[in-house]
């Protein structure tokens, strides 16, 4: 039964696993190849009619970028400019180094404005930080708010999609991990079950005194953070509490206003194929004078944890993105093991370079591999991020750290029979020799010795009849 | 060295490390690329937008027409609880007494004063204190009936800003939304409203919050079974008057 097999999936729960078991249970749990299909389907399709739908979404995809290089190239200045307009609303501005960093200031803040319970809107950057237990070491009571991340906090499992995190689970998994958590027995219909979650989480909002969100957007020119969600619990963290914390990868600063709407415009539309997500808010500082409902309090928190470690890079081109999840969405290999076996916060082809450069390259070094490097990220990323290259990157850095003398010794022999031609016709003669036995209808199917590894999985095309070489001999006498 | 210098003295060696690649853009500034606005008819590109974000819009010939959909949505919905917002186009459409009429029906104004709607007042008005006893009143509402800062038509999106006597929660806390918007206030693209919000000499800030609504609260986490009204209103109306 599904209910069971996610409850007990060790890599639901853990980070830093071996990559080729978590796999291979990925492939066999079928519910969750059904979830998966459903869902990056129905994404990409949407993903495709979004940026379909209008003539020039691909120059506005080229200028949102180009927003983004300018702000990266000038990072310290709209830092300075975000921190110093967020002052002038009344709010506080903190710098976290490190995630331990980040977790001290939130808690800190939580304890000096007597918080017992905490709201949290869906955040990727507060799970890249681990905060929910720090806090709950605390004594303070944290509850994620968004229903997907809901039912994954009350099932202490890891989200396996960037807008979708809790898209293991199925209608069964939900019933069940939920009507524990109230105490009935739940029916399995997807409407009744989210009531369910409203009316607990309404409790909470009700009686939260502080809220913590992640930040889509933020801007240098007017201290503005921006949050999109579809189910509004973004809105309510805002518009409850009294005190509002906001947790930011310094990346997130855009430098003016104007600049949202050429990001909201392809954001959602990406992500989802809506032309905007339900809820944007645009908060610029706390409750004005005389109005009834807002935090009262407003705290930004500057997160580093290691992104000036890849700003000086080339690889600063990742911190360009803004979290769509399009590109898991288009990846063949995202589709196909889902999130949590990838072993890092971030999952899928941006969590390939993420996870490895935030984290640590040795620590994850099946990551960079994790791709066909096919470029369908690439394609449907909102900011044409050049995820491919940035994978080669990584790779290279792999070998530079830690040669293989298998891998050079091949190469080098490659390299060795490409220079010299005749070498090169004649192992081409006995390649085809030697697999003739193997092959049937140009397919290799079943190879021995090391090239089983190969086709134990998939098959490898058996070399042609006749050589690209000797058919151009023909064409061009 | 404090931690806020330590932190931005690293942001700048990388930055400086970075740009030694020479790859130094500048902000490629304002353009239309991307602007899509609305054709010739504003008020049907926005019918069709908010109706495919899973909304309900109403174009009223009248003031009547508009009370009238008012009355229905208020009765189909067995409603006892309304927060009402303030505003001139509010006072147009449900003059004093209206509301009363509604057997059963508790109506709270939002404005601040309690005095914001003078049609209101002759209904059973409980007079809200700012602050406490009103986050008790619009969690315990049934419906909220606002007016609102703009309608973009390429998104089919309505724009709330936040105001003394407007409320962020009157848009958000009740299960059902219904927000009145006259014609002369649709802006024809998403960029639009962002020009119009961005500061100048005058205004140096934008409003506290800006909440851009496109359809009805929506979660797929389930199966990706589209539900409505997991946290926010599960049905959103917009009515357009002149
Ligand atoms: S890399 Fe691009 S496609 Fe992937 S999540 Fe980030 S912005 Fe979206």
């Amino acid at each position: 039964m599904p209910t069971t097999e996610h409850a007990t999936n060790p890599y639901a729960t853990h980070e830093h696993h071996d990559f080729v078991p978590a796999v291979e249970r990925a492939l066999a749990d079928a519910p969750l190849q059904v979830a998966l299909g459903r869902l990056t389907d129905t994404l990409m399709a949407g993903n495709r009619r979004g940026f379909g739908s209008f003539a020039e979404s691909s120059q506005l995809r080229d200028q949102a970028k180009a927003i983004k290089e300018h702000t990266l190239a000038h990072l310290d200045r709209y830092l300075e400019q975000l921190e110093a307009s967020i002052h002038r609303l009344g709010g506080k501005v903190h710098y976290a180094a490190d995630a331990e960093e980040a977790r001290q200031i939130i808690v800190r803040i939580a304890k000096e404005t007597n918080s017992k319970l905490v709201v949290k809107s869906k955040s990727m950057t507060t799970e890249e930080v681990h905060l929910n237990p720090a806090i709950e070491a605390a004594g303070i009571e944290v509850v994620e708010t968004d229903y997907g991340e809901f039912i994954l906090q009350i099932a202490n499992e890891r989200p396996s999609h960037l807008v979708a995190p809790a898209v293991h689970h199925t209608r069964e998994s939900i019933a069940k991990v939920l009507g524990e958590h109230v105490g009935e027995k739940l029916p399995n219909d997807p409407k009744s079950l989210a009531m369910v979650g409203r009316r607990v989480l309404r409790e909470k909002f009700r009686k939260a005194d502080m809220g913590i969100t992640g930040a889509n957007f933020a801007v240098a020119e007017t201290g503005t953070v921006v949050l999109v969600t579809n189910e509004g619990n973004g809105r309510l963290t805002t518009t409850c509490p009294r005190v509002h914390v906001a947790l930011m990868g310094i990346e997130k600063v855009i430098p003016r206003f104007t600049d949202l709407p050429v990001f909201l415009k392809i954001l959602a539309r990406g992500a989802t194929g809506q032309t905007l997500s339900v809820y944007t808010t645009v908060i610029t500082g706390t409750r004005r004078p005389g109005e009834q409902d807002g935090a009262e309090e407003f705290h930004l928190v500057l997160l580093d944890n290691g992104r000036t470690k890849v700003l000086g890079t080339p690889f600063r081109e990742s911190l360009q993105c803004i979290r769509c999840g399009a590109c898991l969405n288009a990846c063949p290999v995202y589709r196909r093991i889902g999130g949590h076996a990838y072993g890092g916060v971030y999952s899928g082809p941006i969590g390939s370079i993420l996870t490895p450069l935030y984290d640590s390259v040795t620590l994850n070094p099946h990551l960079p591999h994790a791709s066909s490097l096919c470029g369908a990220c690439q394609a449907a990323c909102p900011v044409k991020i050049n995820i491919p290259r940035m994978l080669i990157g990584l790779r290279e850095l792999q070998h530079k750290k830690k040669p293989s003398r298998l891998e050079n010794w091949a190469y080098g022999t490659w390299s060795f029979v490409l220079r010299h031609p005749w070498l090169y016709r004649a192992a081409l003669k006995v390649s085809k020799w030697l697999s003739r036995p193997f092959s049937r209808d140009g397919w290799l199917r079943k190879l021995p010795a090391a090239g089983a590894g190969w086709t134990s999985v998939r098959d490898f095309p058996a070399p042609a009849d006749r050589s690209f070489r000797d058919r151009w001999k023909e064409m061009n006498p | 060295m404090s931690t806020r210098e330590a932190f931005l003295a690293n942001v700048r060696t990388a930055v400086a490390e970075g740009n030694r690649a020479g790859n130094i853009p500048s902000h490629p500034g304002r353009s239309k690329v991307g602007y899509q606005g609305a054709g010739d008819d504003p008020v049907s590109k926005f019918c069709t937008e908010f109706t495919l974000a899973g909304g309900f819009p109403f174009v009223a010939e009248d003031d009547d027409a508009a009370w009238r959909k008012i009355e229905e949505i208020i009765r189909r919905h067995n409603t006892k609880n309304i927060v009402i917002g303030v505003g001139e186009v509010m006072d147009r459409l449900i003059p004093a007494g209206r509301l009363s009429d509604l057997v059963g029906t508790s109506i709270v104004t939002c404005s601040d004063s309690g005095e914001g709607n003078p049609n209101t007042k002759t209904d059973k008005l409980i007079n809200l204190s700012p602050r406490k006893a009103d986050k008790e009143t619009y969690f315990g509402s049934d419906l909220g009936i606002s007016t609102v800062e703009h309608l973009i038509a390429e998104t089919g999106t309505v724009v709330m800003a936040t105001r003394p006597d407007q409320p962020r929660s009157i848009s958000l806390l009740p299960p059902v939304h219904i927000a009145i918007a006259r014609r002369s206030q649709i802006l024809p693209d998403l960029f639009d409203l962002f020009d119009l919000f961005s500061p100048t000499a005058e205004t140096s800030s934008p409003p506290a919050c800006l909440t851009l609504i496109t359809g009805p609260s929506k979660t797929g986490d389930i199966e990706l079974k589209l539900v409505t009204g997991v946290h926010g209103p599960g049905e959103v109306h917009v009515i357009i008057v002149d």
